[in-house]
């Protein structure tokens, strides 16, 4: 019997690196994404608790980075994705950069759409497999000085629930993981512009607490 | 130097958008109307006759080449209303719907209509005021089975829109989201949807109707508007009811009759 593959994007940090970390826990080898280099980082820890992992530098929010993501995962029969790559922006709406917003969207909705779909088509053709999107609690609160990120991610909880109901009689199970502010990098990139909001000094979620409970439900289906 | 509003429909071809048009030229503004389809000549000259001037400008607001077109229109005439009503629907399963044009609805519905409201936002801001309305659906509320990446784009828009009006406010400027129930328009074709329950239904909602609905709310400053009595009824629904029931429920309307071919 071959050993079941789990796919992470965005697992560099936070949910993502503990999505990977519980995803070996339970048996599974590892194909991890990011757009940096620490995702090498990652790689190292995860070996060092005897992961079987290989590591890609990849930037989901351009074409090319998801041709190039999609070719290294096209002819592997993965059991688990998890959608998880996305970042936030802060700062006023009108006061964002164009470029950054532009970015974001394509990261946040157009690559998880297109890896959702592609991933969707081959477990439907193979007969199983489990895929999670992290999606949001703030896809449900209209988000002032986040409010393109909020947006997205309303996006994202909206694309899940249409999702399950498609795929009601289907023998993929999609979960749709809305956490609340969880305490990882997103607060505190320098990109996204987050570090002076309240939000960063407050008390948050624990990353390996959302990541177990999001891990539970995704492998209940 | 007029003393007329400027007022900026997108998606103004037909449907709704035509219809904000319509009442932003009896209203007396100057109109840029904008489209990606040559129809919207036609459109523009079917809204003569008022005192404002009209213009139509062609522009594929998918791209930023699309967003600039329409900006370089506008020049540095003074924008009082920007009406950003571009979109475009998708039916059928998810795994069976072409990834070009979920692209494409994406960047019609989501970037487009993004660019289109942050360059209004920084301009009105700039002025210290202007009203902003931005058609968003009470799809935004319902998952959508059978139209699931639509659905979300609008459950972007209602969100974004909520979300800037806040920090808008201050600014003088308003944001207001027009959230229409199904409207009878050039839609449900465009977005192969004719089979469907739905795209059937004789009991649409006039564009007309809709359109003044919005129109009023964006003028009158109010955040949001569900215009008729069913779409609020779904509306108030839709935040009592299950995520999971309500895309069932959507699923009613719009699975198509039969599986499609390629």
């Amino acid at each position: 019997m071959s050993e079941k593959l789990a796919v992470v994007t965005g697992a560099s940090t936070g949910l993502g690196y503990q999505f990977a970390r519980l995803a070996h826990e339970d048996g599974h080898a590892l194909i991890i994404c990011a757009d940096e280099d620490e995702i090498h980082v990652a790689a190292d820890k995860l070996r060092a608790l005897g992961a079987k992992v290989e590591a890609m530098v990849v930037d989901l929010s351009g074409r090319d980075g998801v041709e190039r993501f999609w070719s290294a995962i096209e002819g592997r029969d993965v059991d688990l994705l998890f959608a998880n790559a996305g970042r936030a922006l802060g700062h006023a709406f009108a006061e964002q950069d164009w470029s950054d917003v532009k970015r974001l969207i394509d990261l946040n909705v157009l690559q998880t759409t297109t890896l959702l779909q592609r991933m969707g088509r081959k477990m439907h053709a193979r007969g199983s497999g489990r895929i999670l999107v992290t999606g949001s609690i703030g896809g449900y609160i209209p988000g002032p000085y986040d409010a393109v990120y909020n947006a997205t991610k309303a996006y994202l909880n909206s694309l899940c629930y249409a999702l399950q109901d498609e795929w009601k009689v289907s023998p993929v199970s999609l979960t749709c993981l809305m956490p609340g502010p969880t305490e990882t990098a997103l607060f505190h990139r320098d990109e996204n512009d987050l570090a002076d909001a309240p939000i960063a000094e407050q008390t948050k979620d624990d990353p390996v607490d959302v990541a177990e409970r999001g891990y539970k439900a995704v492998m209940a289906g | 130097m007029t003393d007329r509003h400027l007022a900026v429909v997108t998606g103004a071809s037909s449907g709704i958008g035509l219809e904000l048009a319509r009442l932003a030229a009896e209203d007396g503004c100057d109109l840029i109307v904008t489209s990606d389809e040559a129809e919207i000549e036609d459109a523009a000259r079917s809204l003569e006759g008022h005192d404002g001037d009209i213009r139509a400008v062609r522009a594929d607001l998918t791209t930023a080449t699309g967003v600039e077109t329409l900006w370089q229109a506008i020049g540095d005439k003074p924008v009082e209303y920007v009406l950003a009503n571009a979109g475009r629907g998708l039916g059928d399963a998810f795994l069976e719907q072409d990834e070009d044009r979920i692209e494409e609805v994406i960047h019609l519905n989501v970037t487009g209509t993004t660019a289109v409201v942050q360059r209004a936002a920084r301009h009105m801001a700039a002025r210290g005021r202007g009203r902003i309305l931005i058609t968003g659906s009470l799809a935004g509320n319902i998952p959508g089975s059978y139209q699931a990446v639509y659905n979300a784009t609008k459950a972007y828009l209602d969100t974004l829109s909520w979300g800037i009006r806040n920090e808008l406010r201050d600014a003088g400027v308003s944001v207001t989201c027009l959230m229409p129930r199904p409207v009878e328009t050039e839609f449900f074709h465009r977005a192969d949807m004719e089979d469907t329950p739905v795209g059937k239904s004789e009991s649409k909602a006039d564009a007309a109707k809709v359109a003044r609905d919005g129109w009023q709310a964006m003028k009158a400053g109010r955040s949001g508007v569900s215009p008729g009595v069913m779409t609020k009824i779904q509306s108030a629904l839709s935040g009592v009811v299950p995520d999971s029931l309500l895309a069932r429920m959507h699923r009613e309307m719009a699975e198509p009759e039969e599986p499609r071919n390629e």
